[in-house]
């Protein structure tokens, strides 16, 4: 699909696209506007793969120069990402944990911080994420020794 | 007392006298003094190149409005068509029955999967390159009457449409490895940026958004936002902002209410143009112009030529038509425009009769036939 044919499908149908791939400027310009679609970059983590390494980030690359400091950033995007860390470790129930309470947190606590639409600041956000997270713990039974590694997503060397 | 029934009095005296004197003037003259007469002895001729897809079906719609509205356009029809290049008609033709009548219409090209001679330039890039078309023009408003995600939009995206990413020079050094060119010119980013602030300051607009990609390339874009902030300094009334593109696809699908006039390069310009058209209803809603310094070309906004929908009566020929309002504007057809554009924003407001498109079941004749109705009122 044309790139600018995508972008107004993306805007008029988006349930239509399942899994996309782009050169760097198109990617960048769509998932931009996919971002903005689901919420705003708060919202969004990516991930970064290479042959050797993984990083994960923020999906889109904003800095937040203007809100930082003001304690009312959004840290969901942040707290995905590292969740998708977790799980390319091969933590699968740390990650599931981990977006379920800031979930949980978002929709049945209904703390929301400003760029959503809510007045919550990041500390209320996060101390609300960790006791969800601290509810939800003894049900799974974790210490805080690493699990076993199951299915990791782990590329072998290459040289 | 009197004195006040004098004054009450006195203006519809004199005012009876010199429409009096103004009429026996008029006859007496040779001077035709009705605006019938002298449309009648003078057509305006308009080059149409009716493009692929649905492209002919929406020159017959623009055609049969314009019957009816009565107006004094003789259209000069050229076929053009990278689809059937033994039938098309040259480029040299072309070009030059547009400088000829110096105004136009003209449908969507498409550009084949494999050209004729094999050349990386498309039939659209040859018609704007010969003719220096260096603006397009894309109104984005929203119509009442339609199911949008966001309300009250109200902006112009101007993007620069002759070099750029389009100049069609890229190579291959080494096998598997493919060189694009990307052509920035002081000159053209001087003309487009000031197009856009004389373009604000015709039609009051406050705030102009220059959109780029300067801090990856700081070369070319940074050209381009350089000519943007030189031009500025001369329009001390509109104020002058820059965006990152990505960052504008964003806020333009959140809070598209913040932006007044957008000014891009040829790429961005298109991604935006398409990203702001879907917003306010789709491919079959917004029109655009394409200008240089002599001709101006009046075309769809989102340049898409809707090959499935060729023949199917399923096109929205809503685009087309505010084309062809634009078109009667520029030739200061005012009234004729005016009442075309009331016809068609009745339509579409009453919400019964909306193509497939926007959400309804309507055919496009369905649509003309009743844009047609409301023009007879």
């Amino acid at each position: 699909m044309i790139v600018d044919n995508t972008c107004m499908q993306l805007v008029n149908r988006p349930t239509q696209f399942d899994v996309m791939v782009m050169p760097n400027l198109y990617g960048n310009i769509v998932a931009n506007v996919c971002a903005g679609l689901v919420g705003g970059s708060g919202f969004v983590a990516g991930s970064n793969y290479g042959d050797r390494y993984a990083i994960f980030e923020q999906g889109t690359r904003n800095t937040g120069i203007g809100i930082a400091g003001k304690n009312i950033a959004n840290p969901s995007g942040m707290l995905f990402a590292a969740a998708n860390m977790l799980k390319f470790l091969g933590l699968d129930e740390h990650c599931s944990v981990i977006k379920k309470a800031v979930l949980t947190t978002i929709q049945e606590r209904k703390l929301k911080t400003p760029d959503i639409g809510g007045s919550a600041t990041t500390t209320e956000f996060v101390q609300s994420v960790l006791n969800e997270i601290a509810q939800m713990t003894p049900t799974i039974g974790f210490d805080y020794q690493m699990q076993k590694r199951k299915n990791a997503f782990l590329y072998k060397n290459i040289d | 007392m009197t004195s006040i029934l004098f004054r009450r009095v006195q203006p519809n005296i004199i005012g009876t006298l010199l429409r009096k004197n103004v009429e026996q003037i008029r006859s007496l003259s040779s001077i035709p003094n009705t605006a019938e007469k002298i449309s009648e002895s003078h057509k305006y001729h308009v080059t149409v190149v009716p493009g692929d897809g649905v492209g002919p079906e929406l020159m017959l719609c623009v055609r049969e409005v314009f019957n009816a509205v009565g107006a004094p356009i003789e259209f000069d029809e050229l076929l053009a068509s990278e689809l059937m290049p033994g039938r098309s008609s040259s480029l040299a033709d072309i070009v030059a029955s547009f400088k000829r009548n110096r105004v136009g219409m003209k449908g969507i090209l498409t550009t084949p999967a494999i050209s004729e001679g094999g050349d990386l330039m498309s039939l659209n890039m040859k018609i704007r390159r010969a003719l220096d078309l260096y603006a397009n023009v894309v109104r984005i408003k929203t119509v009442p009457g339609l199911k949008l995600r966001h309300q009250n939009i109200d902006f112009i995206v101007i993007r620069e449409q002759t070099e750029g990413e389009y100049s069609a020079l890229e190579h291959e050094s080494v096998h598997g490895v493919v060189e694009s060119l990307k052509i920035t010119t002081y000159e053209n980013s001087r003309r487009i940026a000031k197009f856009a602030f004389d373009f604000a300051t015709k039609f009051n607009r406050k705030k102009i958004t220059a959109v780029h990609k300067a801090n990856i390339m700081k070369l070319g874009d940074g050209l381009f936002l350089e000519s943007c902030r030189e031009v500025a300094t001369l329009y001390p009334n509109i104020k002058l902002e820059t965006m990152i593109v990505d960052n504008t696809c964003m806020q333009l699908v959140s809070k598209p209410q913040q932006f007044d006039v957008l000014v891009a390069p040829n790429l961005y310009g298109n991604i935006v143009s398409n990203l702001a058209a879907g917003l306010v209803g789709g491919a079959g809603m917004v029109p655009g112009e394409s200008y240089s310094t002599d001709v101006a070309i009046f075309e769809p906004g989102a340049r898409h030529p809707f090959l499935t929908g060729a023949g199917r009566n399923i096109a929205n020929p809503t685009a087309m038509l505010l084309c062809g309002v634009n078109l009667l504007q520029y030739l200061h057809l005012d009234g004729m425009a005016q009442k075309i554009e009331n016809a068609i924003a009745t339509v579409i407001k009453q919400q019964k009769i909306k193509t497939r498109d926007i959400g309804g079941y309507a055919t496009q004749q369905d649509f003309l036939r009743s844009v047609l109705q409301q023009l007879e009122y």
